[in-house]
């Protein structure tokens, strides 16, 4: 005790102290530490708050961003179907055309071949009997003046007729 | 009613002699009388029973057309006789006419001949020998010039 009074403490001081330390400590724990540490809370909260909500902000976003990416890729494939689908039918309508004009290509071939042919050959017929009749036109004029030759036509009978008597029908 | 050995009688004479004298006789026969045409006829048939001279009178008027066409109708009426006919551009010379005769008769007993002028065969001659042709005139070698150059012309 000596010692502590020898060093200037006493216990009136020391009372004191605590008292003046205890009201220091309420006034500064009500006054101070309370309402910053509630604030420091709550503002400790608010960032959390802010920190989740930013969180599933991402999330979602990630999410959206996915799905999105999803739809993406489904359209991009829906795309690529329909366009394969319409190559192939643009191919097959293609091949049908091209298949329906060769068809109709190869009938107006036969049917102009065969129409070229007819008329040739009615041609030909024309030429052949226009031919014939000037032949017998001719050689009739021809026969019809040598038959006003008497001895001709007498020369011709007598000719027939040694022809005639050589035959096994007779 | 006429017994078969008359028919054949007539039908002989028919087809044979009055057949060769008919094609062969000359041609002042037919444009001679009457009288002396039955005379020509009856010194024909001198030797022959009545009814062969009954039927030669038949034969007593009328161009040679007429009494050949007359003399086949009368044989078919006796018998199945075959018809020859000899048609030339012109009048045939008697030799030819009396080859022929002779040649016809020989090949085709029992056929009645007939000869005939056709100025549109224009030259030659051509025979229907029992529905056979033999056809050497101008006019038929024409068509058949004519049918071959139209036969080559199709081929072709």
């Amino acid at each position: 005790m000596e010692a502590l009074q020898k060093l200037g403490i006493d216990g009136a001081s020391i009372l004191f102290y605590l008292v003046n330390y205890g009201l220091l400590f309420f006034i500064l724990n009500k006054y101070v530490i309370r309402p910053l540490t509630k604030k420091m809370d709550e503002r400790s909260s608010h960032i959390r708050n802010n920190l989740q909500e930013a969180e599933q902000l991402r999330i979602d976003f990630q999410a959206e961003m996915a799905r999105k990416a999803t739809e993406a890729a489904e359209r991009d494939q829906q795309i690529t179907a329909e366009l394969v689908a319409m190559r192939e039918n643009a191919e097959q309508q293609a091949q049908r055309l091209m298949k329906e004009a060769e068809r109709q290509r190869e009938q107006l071939l036969a049917k102009t071949n065969a129409d070229i042919t007819a008329m040739k050959d009615r041609l030909l017929s024309d030429i052949e009997q226009d031919l014939l009749s000037r032949i017998e036109r001719i050689v009739t004029q021809v026969l019809d003046e040598a038959r006003s030759d008497e001895k001709t036509v007498k020369a011709s009978v007598k000719t027939a007729w040694d022809r005639l008597k050589s035959s096994s029908r007779l | 009613m006429i017994s078969q050995q008359v028919r054949d009688e007539i039908f002989t004479f028919l087809v044979e002699d009055l057949n060769i004298f008919i094609n062969t006789v000359d041609g002042g026969f037919y444009t001679s009388s009457p009288s002396r045409r039955k005379a020509a006829l009856d010194q024909l048939t001198e030797k022959q029973p009545i009814s062969i001279k009954l039927c030669t009178k038949l034969f007593a008027n009328g161009h040679y057309a007429e009494v050949s066409m007359r003399l086949y109708r009368l044989a078919k009426a006796f018998g199945k006789p075959k018809l020859l006919i000899a048609q030339s551009a012109s009048v045939l010379p008697a030799d030819i006419r009396k080859d022929f005769v002779k040649a016809a008769i020989a090949s085709y007993p029992g056929a009645i001949i007939q000869l005939r002028v056709s100025p549109e065969l224009f030259g030659g001659m051509r025979l229907f020998l029992d529905g056979a042709l033999l056809d050497e005139t101008w006019n038929g070698t024409l068509h058949q010039l004519m049918h071959s150059i139209q036969q080559r012309l199709y081929v072709s």
